[in-house]
């Protein structure tokens, strides 16, 4: 966000001045005065009620019910209640978040690491080692990307329901459903980053004896750590905010299911309790926003970084 | 000037997100639930499958999806191959 006349291009490194002139025009136009004032109006759009959301929260019942958040200063009055009661407060009806947040985190996180781990040696077997197959592979796993997850969902949830098998409402099957759904596009991003890193550097290491497993951990990796961290969190931030993986695989009980679900049904449950349902939903936010705003310089990059090239 | 600059870019977007809210279901679930005429695809799909017992309907509902996508699966294909060739 900054005006014409601010020398954008001495501390961007992707664009140094000796690159062409259409680049730099082009770079003018993005960040003109209006492109500027169009991005301030529709991030103000987004970010008001979100703001209205948090204040409610930490507004009491009565005050919630009976104004505007926008009357706050009229009507002030603060109160860590509408948490206490959801995240701590135990009984039949209680929302209990606490425990779904716990189980929210348990799926998230194998929900990140098997797929990348996954993804990350295709990715380096798509690139950089020939095999039979290897291309009309590739574009099978590039389409698998638009394929919509309700294909699989009936005869994975039959799979898991096999007696050897046998997951079904486990963690287990979440971590497994989120892992084959999140393959394709991780895959296809983390292939694009791995391909460009120069065959000069992937030769020297062969010449002087390095089996693929090496290349891989002494090389790729080190060199690929922008793309994996940005599709990390990519792939952190659809799995805690995934409701309908959760719904089906899940089991909905208070052992596996995740935050996304428990809100959902609090939203039937305790519908009319406005100040419960604020807080409780900014708890299943923070999360996300934490993540993204300590990590965004990653997360903008690395996606730039593969999603234009085919 | 600019959008043939960014076209490979708007492309990618431009599907992405056609495919994002072919596939919407957790507003639809969480707003409506599908009452009052506003189910989509998806939704439709989860409940006749996995809460009204009608598993081969909801079968149906999910090629149906399908069938939606694949012509942008075909473009997106095409492009890559154009891609490849090119490099």
């Amino acid at each position: 966000m900054s005006v014409p006349t601010a020398p954008k291009t001495v501390e961007d490194p992707d664009l140094t001045p000796t690159e062409p002139k259409k680049a730099k025009r082009v770079k003018t136009r993005l960040t003109s005065r209006g492109a500027t004032i169009a991005a301030i109006v529709i991030a103000t759009l987004w970010t008001i009620p979100v703001f209205g959301l948090a204040i409610s929260s930490f507004r009491p019942e009565r005050e919630v019910k009976t104004t505007g958040w926008w009357t706050i200063f009229e009507n002030w009055g603060w109160t860590f209640d509408n948490y206490n009661t959801i995240l701590f407060e135990s009984g039949a009806s209680s929302a209990s978040l606490g425990q779904y947040f716990v189980n929210s985190i348990v799926i998230a996180i194998p929900g990140t690491i098997f797929p990348l781990v996954l993804a990350l040696m295709a990715a380096y077997a798509f690139a950089w080692i020939p095999f039979k197959g290897a291309s009309w592979m590739f574009v099978a796993v590039f389409a698998l990307q638009i394929v919509p997850l309700q294909m699989a969902l009936i005869p994975l949830l039959r799979i898991f329901n096999y007696d050897w098998i046998d997951i079904s409402g486990t963690f287990a099957a979440v971590w497994v459903a989120h892992t084959i759904f999140g393959l394709p596009l991780a895959i296809f991003l983390l292939h694009n980053f791995i391909s460009e890193i120069p065959r000069d550097i992937m030769e020297a290491a062969k010449v002087d004896g390095s089996s693929h497993t090496q290349t891989f951990t002494k090389i790729v990796l080190p060199l690929s750590l922008p793309a994996i961290a940005s599709l990390a969190i990519f792939q952190f931030l659809w799995v805690w905010n995934d409701l309908l993986v959760a719904l089906v695989f899940s089991g909905g009980t208070v052992r596996t299911a995740p935050l996304t679900q428990r809100l959902a049904e609090f939203a039937g449950d305790r519908g009319s309790d406005w100040q419960l349902l604020t807080a409780a939903a900014f708890v299943s936010i923070i999360v996300p926003l934490i993540v993204f705003f300590s990590l965004q310089r990653y997360f903008v990059r690395g996606l730039l970084a593969g999603s234009t090239k085919g | 000037m600019t959008v043939p600059w960014i076209r490979g870019s708007l492309v990618v977007v431009v599907t992405t997100i056609t495919i994002a809210t072919l596939k919407v279901f957790d507003i639809v679930r969480t707003m409506t639930g599908g009452q009052f005429e506003t189910s989509v695809v998806a939704n439709e799909m989860y409940s006749r499958a996995f809460r009204l017992g009608q598993p081969s309907i909801g079968a149906a509902l999910a090629v149906v999806l399908f069938v939606m996508v694949i012509p942008i699966i075909i473009y997106n294909v095409r492009v890559l191959r154009q891609h490849k060739e090119a490099r």
